[in-house]
């Protein structure tokens, strides 16, 4: 379940390296836009760029790409983000352009990190939060 | 209903947008210079164009990577670099990488990756200068 109350962000596309950069670029301007400094900007970009991308690469193996959703929570000087994909799981594959270290990376940025089972029992949720304590959400 | 899928073009230009790569090369020396962010979308450019160098014993032997101009690396970033600095060890050419900003030099330096690279403050701090042959 997405990070409820607090001010809101989300956005929903198709899972394709495309959206990655879009949507991290979408959530790092939100996030300033509530305060959050040059640092939290920058690990919030890494965490989610890692978390989008494992949905590009893993989500979708042998089956044509579905959605990827990022949603962003401020409240009360944290930042809660939600990054969920309707597909197969996160499935390992041989040719992955990555070095299977993102959601390593997203555990020694976030300061809590769950990673369940995708909304309605599809897919995948990668659940964290991250420490904001300059924002001016109450 | 499936989601739509970005267009082929359109990702091509947004990899455009994203990210800029420029080489030039000097007597030994490719200087490869990057400006943007590198992620999954970007790092099949980077990896075209430094394929493309193919250092050789009687060519290019000294290949720069300057990380200074990226505003973003990722782990797909990041598995280039150790891709590249792989080849570079088997097949005998030099590879220094140009420090980038402070967010990038963290990622290097929580991953580990930083300990395999050679790094630099500046492409002038090789010796000898970027442009010119280094014996042997």
């Amino acid at each position: 379940m997405a990070p409820s109350g607090g001010i809101r962000w989300e956005h929903h596309a198709a899972a394709d390296p495309a959206n990655v950069g879009l949507m991290r670029t979408g959530v790092v301007q939100f996030a300033a836009a509530q305060g959050a400094g040059a640092g939290v900007q920058s690990d919030l970009a890494l965490t989610v760029s890692e978390g989008l991308t494992n949905c590009v690469v893993h989500a979708f193996v042998a089956q044509p790409p579905g959605t990827m959703g990022l949603v962003a929570v401020a409240l009360g000087g944290v930042l809660q983000i939600s990054i969920v994909d309707d597909g197969c799981g996160m499935k390992p594959r041989a040719d992955s352009p990555g070095l299977g270290i993102g959601l390593g990376l997203i555990a020694q940025l976030a300061s809590s990190l769950e990673i369940l089972q995708g909304p309605g029992g599809r897919g995948t949720e990668i659940r964290l939060a991250l420490a904001a304590p300059e924002m001016r959400t109450a | 209903m499936a989601p739509v899928q970005p267009d082929r073009k359109l990702s091509e230009q947004l990899a455009e947008e994203q990210l800029a790569v420029e080489a030039s090369t000097r007597r030994r020396t490719a200087l490869v210079a990057l400006r943007g962010e590198l992620d999954l979308l970007t790092v099949s450019k980077v990896a075209e164009v430094l394929d493309g160098i193919e250092p050789q014993a009687d060519g290019v032997r000294h290949l720069v990577l300057d990380l200074r101009g990226l505003t973003f690396m990722d782990s797909a970033g990041l598995h280039e670099l150790i891709r590249q600095n792989e080849f570079a060890r088997t097949n005998r050419h030099n590879l220094a990488v140009v420090r980038g900003t402070d967010a990038i030099d963290r990622l290097l330096e929580v991953t580990g990756v930083k300990d395999h690279l050679v790094l630099v403050d500046d492409p002038d701090d090789l010796a000898p200068p970027v442009g010119t042959d280094r014996p042997g």
